[in-house]
């Protein structure tokens, strides 16, 4: 992740005196810290992801969550089924409601806001 | 844009995709619908990927490659199939959007499996996913956990992903697993397919010489958590029905949890066709009826892969074969893919023992349904608790159709696809019935939400 922060295992080897980071900033990270990064807006941040990838997946590397809240409760929900099947990781995508990010590739300009 | 041929394949996966190919063998146009960008389906979802890496698998990319040199071959990427009908014509949700209607000849149902998905008290928190749902993660996103990962559930798929995690250096806490060790009988008959065997067996080495402690015949029976999502997982052992039993509960620090008990036949297509549908918990639970050609009750309509019943990738591509060669037949191009046809057969029948001996180690119990107490939420959309559909139980509702109106469980945005499983167990349970006994769930049109424009456009055509 070029733009994101350093990754921390990486900054451990190379400052091996640096004192052992504290719980991982994000739940996710990327395994492949290639591709080409593209500017995106994400509840009015402006953030830069890899090109083509799952939107969800380039959100939960970024220390998004949460990306709606359930209709009842009014709790905070995140993605689960990464396939399209359970609607979990529903977001606001460049005005439509409803999109599924799982299935949306991360594509340059794209305006995303989250109901969390 | 071509016409749509007089033969459509709905799914790019190994199982529509053999179809595909064997089917442009034998001289026939295909149209292949699939709603990824790219072919592959599940197994081989390592599209996105620029490294090789653990879940990279070489049989995706010859697929893509075989399906995009192939003239016959009509492959529409982004296109959903969004309702099927009786005579076999479709809605298809195109790539931009509009809804198209085709009609064709014959028609393959290749749609995969989708995962059962078991709730537990706190399964709704940010950081918990389907086991698969993290495996795509890695597959098709080369994204994984920072950890502490706590991987549970049952079934081959808990120890493939677990041991994928180790070799890219995943934090994994522990694997909770619902099913005993498996004993000499099951191992036998695992050994009918020896390489698979062998790749399990190695899986679970990997995890002992990585030091990752596996708890058998335990589960998760609550998710602790922040408002940012999982913080900790308690476990208990379970009987072996699966039934959490009391006391004994511990606690496993974790800030992801993948929770899987395994896939089922996606079977919304055929149910909307109007075939005719069979319970078997070997296949996953509900799946459409099929003669030795694979045919459903709807005359025309063929049904291959995991869809029609969960055997796995090997058994898809060779199901894609039989039901193209059956397609091949019914279209007076006969003969040419007989051959092929029947020793596809042949390993499909010697997959029995396998199967058998797979779902008698690890298919879903129904015990494992009583972790969710009366405030679990069983339906994500709606925030339906198990204790409401039990008092729906009780007050006389005793199908998912009239449930449904009662609880309004399954009536949200993914109608009903993640809960269906679990509303059919606790519906059963407190009516005291078997949960095969429990009518499948209806399914209505349009599958996925569709843009009002979009039929506009239809109409118009
Ligand atoms: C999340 C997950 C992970 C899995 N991981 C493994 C694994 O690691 N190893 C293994 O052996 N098996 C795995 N499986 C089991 C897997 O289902 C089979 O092994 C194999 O993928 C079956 O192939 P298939 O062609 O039947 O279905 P799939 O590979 O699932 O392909 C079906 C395709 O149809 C598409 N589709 C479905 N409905 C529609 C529609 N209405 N319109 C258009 N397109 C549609 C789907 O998006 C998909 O691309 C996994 C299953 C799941 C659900
Ligand atoms: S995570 Fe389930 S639909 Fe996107």
């Amino acid at each position: 992740m070029l733009a994101g922060r350093p990754n921390p295992r990486l900054t451990c080897a190379l400052y091996p005196s640096s004192p052992a980071p504290a719980a991982p900033p994000t739940r996710f990270r990327r395994l492949d810290p290639d591709g080409r990064l593209v500017p995106l807006t994400v509840d009015g941040q402006a953030l830069e992801l890899p090109e083509g990838m799952p939107l969800a997946a380039a959100l939960l590397t970024h220390g998004f969550d949460a990306f709606h809240r359930s209709v009842r409760r009014a709790e905070p929900r995140g993605p689960w089924c990464l396939m399209g099947t359970c609607l979990q990781c529903i977001a606001t995508v460049d005005g439509r409601p409803q999109v599924r990010t799982c299935r949306t590739p991360v594509a340059a300009g794209m305006v995303v806001t989250l109901g969390s | 844009m071509r016409p749509p041929a007089e033969t459509i394949v709905v799914g790019a996966g190994p199982a529509g995709a053999a179809a595909a190919l064997a089917l442009a063998e034998a001289d026939l146009a295909v149209t292949l619908l699939d709603d990824n960008t790219r072919a592959g389906g599940q197994v081989f979802r390592t599209g996105g990927r620029t490294r090789r890496g653990p879940g990279w698998d070489p049989r995706g990319a010859e697929l893509r490659a075989r399906i995009a040199a192939s003239p016959a071959i009509d492959h529409r990427p982004d296109h959903e199939v969004v309702a099927i009908h009786a005579d076999r014509s479709l809605w298809v949700r195109d790539a931009d959007g509009r809804v198209v209607r085709m009609a064709p000849r014959m028609l393959l149902a290749a749609p995969g499996a989708v995962e059962i998905a078991v709730p537990v008290p706190g399964w709704q928190r940010p950081g918990v996913f389907g086991l698969g749902g993290l495996q795509l993660l890695l597959k098709g996103a080369g994204t994984v956990p920072t950890g502490p990962v706590v991987l549970a559930g049952a079934g081959p798929l808990l120890y493939l992903l677990a041991a994928q995690f180790r070799a890219a250096r995943v934090p994994v806490a522990a694997v909770i697993d619902a099913a005993a060790r498996p004993g000499f009988s099951t191992l036998l008959g695992l050994a009918a397919q020896p390489s698979l065997l062998a790749a399990g067996i190695g899986h679970r080495w990997r995890l002992l010489w990585g030091g990752i402690p596996v708890l058998r015949r335990h589960a998760v029976t609550a998710v602790d958590g922040d408002r940012s999502g999982v913080t900790a997982v308690e476990v208990a052992r379970v009987d072996e029905n699966w039934r959490p039993l009391p006391g004994g509960r511990r606690r496993i620090a974790a800030r992801t949890l993948g929770l899987g008990f395994g896939v089922r036949p996606n079977i919304e297509l055929t149910r909307l066709a109007g075939a005719e549908h069979g319970w078997d918990t070997g296949l996953g639970g509900w799946f459409p009826k099929r003669t030795d050609a694979l045919e459903t009750t709807v005359p025309g309509l063929f049904a291959a892969g995991d869809g029609a019943g969960v055997l796995g990738v090997d058994n898809a591509l060779d199901e894609g074969i039989i039901a193209a060669a059956a397609i091949a037949r019914r279209l007076d191009r006969g003969g040419i893919l007989d051959w092929r046809a029947a020793a596809a057969a042949g390993r499909r029948q010697r997959r029995r023992v396998f199967r058998e001996a797979l779902a008698d180690w690890s298919a879903l119990r129904p015990g494992i349904f009583a972790a969710a107490d009366a405030e679990t939420v069983v339906c994500r959309c709606e925030d339906v608790t198990a204790g409401e559909i039990a008092e729906a139980v009780r007050l006389g509702y005793r199908a998912p159709g009239p449930l449904k109106m009662a609880t309004r469980a399954g009536m949200g945005l993914c109608q009903g696809r993640v809960c269906a499983t679990a509303v059919q167990h606790l519906l059963a349970e407190a009516a005291g019935i078997d949960p095969g006994a429990v009518p499948p769930p209806s399914v209505r049109a349009p599958l996925r939400p569709v843009p009002l424009d979009g039929f506009t456009e239809m109409a118009a055509d």
